[in-house]
Order: structure tokens, then sequence, then C-alpha cells
């Protein structure tokens, strides 16, 4: 349960990312607003309040905007530079940075290492589906002369789809468990080498790629079985 | 997060670090909480000598919540306004205790060498 939690908190965090700044900036915001209210109750003057509100309200929306607005990002800063040095001159502003940056910063290995093993991840799926598709294809080209013996004794267009797909369900009744096995051990090989936990990546790619490509493994063949058996 | 002392009123310093998330599951494990509660609470407890600020606070959180060991949920307020309200999950008890076991380890440890040298 932990492991699916992990898993569908990456998955929003990779996927919602503009829904995710917003709650941030709401979070901030409402944090920001009790700090009024305490400073209020503590004999701050309503006018300073109004005004620090409003100020709150504009820096909202700039930062807003530096999420969604690359353009303005570089102007941000500058921004508050000048509202805070005509404020009180004595202050000197280093280093800014949105919510949503400081927050990337401290996930950035996590999300680094779930963003490339999301493309890598995929990538084998890619090459992993084309494989198969070309060794299925090749291997019922190769048996399309038996094939057409075995129709012309009179085998019946079912018999040669099953032939073919049993072949296939063999094939994947040995090499799923052992894909999974090593997709197993490769996972926790990558545990103990990296400071990164494999339950911290949205999906564990080596396992379920290892997977897609058992559930895969029947389709080609069972496609290409039918051409052969519609062969005349 | 910051140590201030009001005594000395010298600069802050750096509370050692990691000790923020275990700071954070303990306050949560008494009831949910938003942000700003979690901050006043740890503020409270430690007699004002700890201060969370929002730099720290909600990196913090949100690290915790990609960990699963806290889950958050927008909710009302006394007052009406919307909050992202957080709570310990089982995970995150099973944390807490992990790593207030860890914390007494290595406070007695520094205490003994502090003490005896």
């Amino acid at each position: 349960m932990v492991w699916a939690r992990r898993c569908w908190i990456r998955l929003q965090g990779l996927l919602l990312r503009g829904r995710n700044a917003q709650q941030l900036h709401d979070e901030i915001q409402f944090h920001l607003e009790q700090q009024i209210a305490e400073n209020l109750g503590a004999g701050m003057s309503r006018e300073i309040a109004k005004d620090l509100r409003y100020g709150l309200r504009l820096l909202a929306t700039l930062f807003v905007s530096m999420e969604w607005q690359m353009s303005r990002a570089t102007q941000l800063p500058t921004t508050i530079r000048t509202t805070i040095r005509n404020l009180n001159p004595d202050l000197v502003v280093d280093n800014i940075k949105t919510a949503s940056e400081l927050v990337t910063d401290t996930l950035i290995s996590q999300l680094l290492m779930a963003e490339l093993s999301t493309f890598f991840g995929g990538l084998v799926l890619l090459l992993v589906c084309v494989g198969l598709y070309g060794s299925m294809t090749y291997s019922v080209a190769r048996r399309t002369r038996e094939i057409g013996v075995r129709m012309a004794l009179g085998a019946p267009r079912e018999g040669l789809i099953w032939m073919v797909t049993r072949e296939a369900c063999i094939e994947l009744a040995i090499g799923g468990p052992i894909g999974i096995a090593a997709a197993v051990a490769a996972t926790r090989v990558f545990e103990a080498s990296s400071s990164v936990s494999a339950r911290q990546i949205p999906f564990r790619w080596p396992r379920r790629s290892w997977l897609l490509r058992a559930s895969a493994w029947p389709l080609p063949s069972f496609r290409y079985a039918g051409q052969c058996a519609s062969t005349r | 997060m910051l140590i201030v002392d009001n005594h000395s009123m010298a600069k802050p310093n750096d509370l050692v670090q990691g000790t923020l998330d275990l700071l954070i599951l303990k306050t949560l494990s008494l009831e949910p909480k938003h942000g700003w509660a979690i901050a006043k609470r740890i503020q409270q407890i430690s007699g004002e000598v700890l201060q969370v600020q929002q730099g720290s606070l909600y990196p913090a959180l949100h690290r915790l919540e990609q960990k699963a060991w806290i889950k958050a949920k927008w909710k009302e307020t006394e007052t009406g306004r919307q909050a992202k309200f957080y709570s310990l999950t089982v995970a995150g008890r099973a944390q807490l205790e992990k790593e207030a076991a860890n914390w007494s380890r290595l406070s007695a440890a520094i205490n003994l060498v502090v003490e005896t040298t």
C-alpha cells in the first residue's frame, strides 16, 4: 500500500506540476495570512496589514506568473529587490527563490531519477516490442511452407492459429518468470547501489517492462498466425 | 530551521540536519495540522527556541509527503478558509518511532561525550 501511495504521489508530481504549484502557492498564502493575523493581534496597525495583504497578493500573482511565464522570471528578483529597497535600504536581499523552487530543490534527485527512469523505461519497452514483433515475424515466415502444407492437408484455420500462439505461450511461461525474477534482482541491486530507493520511482520500469513484454509476447504471434492461416 | 537564543540574542544557528523531519512527524502524531499550525506548535513546545521558517517547512512537508510518511487533505479551518491539513500515515508512525529511537541514541551519545570530556 505504501508503495502504491508513493507511486501515485510521484505520478501526480510528474503529471500535475501546474496544479501542485498552485496548491503550494495557496498554502503559502494561507501561512502568510495567518502570520499577518497574528501580527495584528500583537499590535500591528491595520494600515500596514492592509498594505501587506496587497503586497502579498501582488507577490503571489508575480510568483504564479513566474511559474507559468518564463519570460517574466528574470524580472521578478529585480522587482522584489526594488520593492524591499524602497521599504528599507539597509536590508540586503540575496538568493531569491519561489516556494516551488525550494520544494523542487529538496526533491531534485528523486524527480530526476523518476524522469530518467520513465524515459529510459519507455524507450526499452518500445525497443522490446519492436524486437518481439520482428522475431515473431521471422519465425512464422520461416514456417510458411509448413503451414501451407498443413492447410493443404485440411488443417483448420483455428488449429493453425493455436499452433503458433501455443508456442509463444510456452516461451512466455518459461521466459516470463525468469524475466520477472531477473527484474526483481536488478531492482534490489539498484536499490543497494543507489541512495534513491526504487520505490521512489513512479513505475518500477525494469519490472514493468518485463511484465509488459510478457503480456505483449502472444500478440504478434497471434496476428501472424492469423495471416499465415489466411494464406492461399 | 532556526534556534533562537533568547538570552544572549546571538545570531540564530542551523539545527542539526534531519531533525526537522522528526519534529514534524512528532507534531503530527497527535492530530492533523496545516503548515502554519505545525510551525507554531514546534515554536510553542520548544519554548520559542525553535522557529521553523517557511523555506524549510514546506519543502520538508512535501518531501515527507513524497515518502508517504504523511498525507495531505484540503479542509476548512475554523475561520472557513481552505487549508492543506497534513496527517501521519501508518508508515509515518513507524518512521517516527525509528527516528525518535535514533535521536535518543544520538543525543545520549553526545551528552556522554560532553559530560565526560
